[in-house]
């Protein structure tokens, strides 16, 4: 496939990782952190991190949506799905998110009628098939998904379901990547930046990376070799001493992000004062809700949703991992309490968590190939 | 289902390539695509203007986000 095979040539990669180990001080490691689940999956899926060096490490950040959401709002989504008169629809992923008693597919199992779907379109279908019926969409996600919900919700207004609403989760990428820059415990010494994030907002907006925390950033596609070329932009940014944004994932993401897009989120959702997120606490402004026009689309609004706040499981280090802090195979539960099939920890949930990325593909443990 | 793995639908980060096969005619913002495996979907096209039938887009949850450059989403 044009576009896809280009950057999954090995021999190819081979020359990027050979500029990469010649770029690297033999004395010094550099911590680069991959800010998206996205970049995680493809490093362990096409064993990336085998062909660094001892030199470059990679650390996961918390680009993972299904990761970050905390365990009131899994409690919340259930307790509306256990309504009689609701059907709720979720992604995939969702229906295996622990909350503090059980997940989606547990109260479907008791009774609830809650379904699987890939889009808020087919959300919108069950409820044109379903007049009778109260649909919830359960919505979560960066940047990425939230245009999706919003045209959505556009939709629904223009044709005037009635009997649809969404429970908004939808967060926001840049509060927690400052959020981490600001925390005493990371040591980072570039970002591998979201490119599909950045195919909404742009890659201007990264540029307070650079500016306030002095750390580079370079916008990444991908493919395996993508990523492998990011790596090799930071390294070299670090080694002139530059420190700037760069969009190495030029032929999808345009500098100014897609202006349809930010004006339709702009249109449909505000920013909430404050939102948890797993492991990392309460951030200010960093996610969305839905604005006063949308307020009758709006599951918490319909249904007087408490949002009840509920601690994260005490053996779970969801927030080290998310915070590189800690490699996943350094969690006390990981692969062995806590395992894709029966997730304590929604990193191990997602396909795109760092838990399930590294239990998926066989990292077990601190053994490296090596290149 | 894309080249054979799952793919994690609730983040745009693996978002995936689809090609226009028809445009809807009786609503301007939808279009049937196709992803690579042959997989078809109805997606929302109202973010990018112009959408042609045989145009790459990067799809995610049903929304396109991006043009992508031609032939990015199917096999030579």
């Amino acid at each position: 496939m044009r576009f896809v095979d280009e950057f999954r040539d090995p021999a190819l990669a081979r020359a990027v990782v050979g500029e990469i180990l010649a770029a690297v001080e033999p004395t010094k490691t550099v911590k680069l952190m991959e800010v998206c689940g996205g970049h995680t999956h493809s490093i362990y899926r096409y064993g990336i991190d085998d062909l660094l060096p001892e030199g470059v490490e990679l650390v996961h950040g918390p680009g993972c949506p299904v990761c970050v959401i905390p365990m009131g709002r899994v409690d919340s989504g259930i307790q509306l799905a256990r309504r009689p008169e609701v059907i709720l629809a979720c992604f995939g992923d969702m229906l295996r998110v622990p909350g503090s008693d059980g997940t989606f597919l547990d109260a479907k199992a008791d009774g609830a009628d809650v379904r699987m779907v890939y889009s808020p379109l087919d959300a919108l279908k069950i409820a044109r098939e379903h007049p009778q019926r109260e649909i919830v969409f359960f919505a979560i996600g960066f940047e990425t998904t939230a245009p999706s919900t919003a045209l959505t919700l556009q939709r629904a207004r223009r044709e005037g379901i009635r009997n649809f609403s969404c429970l908004v989760n939808h967060v926001t990428i840049l509060p927690p990547l400052r959020a981490l820059l600001t925390s005493p415990d990371l040591r980072i010494d570039g970002f591998i930046g979201p490119g599909h994030v950045a195919t909404v907002i742009g890659a201007r907006p990264f540029e307070f990376v650079p500016r306030e925390y002095g750390k580079p950033v370079v916008i990444s596609g991908f493919e395996p070799l993508d990523v492998l070329q990011s790596i090799r932009m930071l390294l070299a940014q670090l080694g002139d001493g530059r420190c700037e944004v760069e969009n190495q994932y030029r032929r999808v993401v345009p500098e100014d992000g897609n202006p349809k897009a930010l004006e339709l989120l702009a249109d449909v959702f505000e920013l909430r004062p404050h939102f948890e997120w797993r492991g990392l606490g309460f951030i200010s402004h960093s996610a969305l809700r839905l604005t006063e026009a949308y307020a009758d689309l709006d599951a918490e609004r319909r249904f007087d949703v408490p949002g009840v706040r509920v601690a994260d499981p005490k053996a779970c280090q969801c927030g080290e991992v998310l915070k590189g802090v800690i490699k996943p195979w350094e969690c006390k539960v990981f692969g062995t309490a806590c395992t894709p099939e029966h997730a304590i920890g929604t990193c191990m949930v997602s396909s795109e968590g760092a838990c399930a990325a590294y239990y998926n593909y066989g990292r077990l443990g601190r053994e490296k190939v090596a290149p | 289902m894309i080249d054979g793995e799952v793919r994690c639908l609730t983040c745009g980060d693996l978002a995936v390539p689809m090609r226009v096969a028809a445009l809807d005619e009786d609503d301007s913002d939808l279009a049937m695509c196709v992803a690579e495996d042959g997989a078809r979907c109805e997606v929302d096209i109202g973010l990018i203007p112009g959408v042609a039938r045989g145009e790459s887009l990067l799809v995610h949850a049903g929304a396109a986000l991006a043009r992508l450059p031609e032939g990015s989403a199917e096999r030579p």
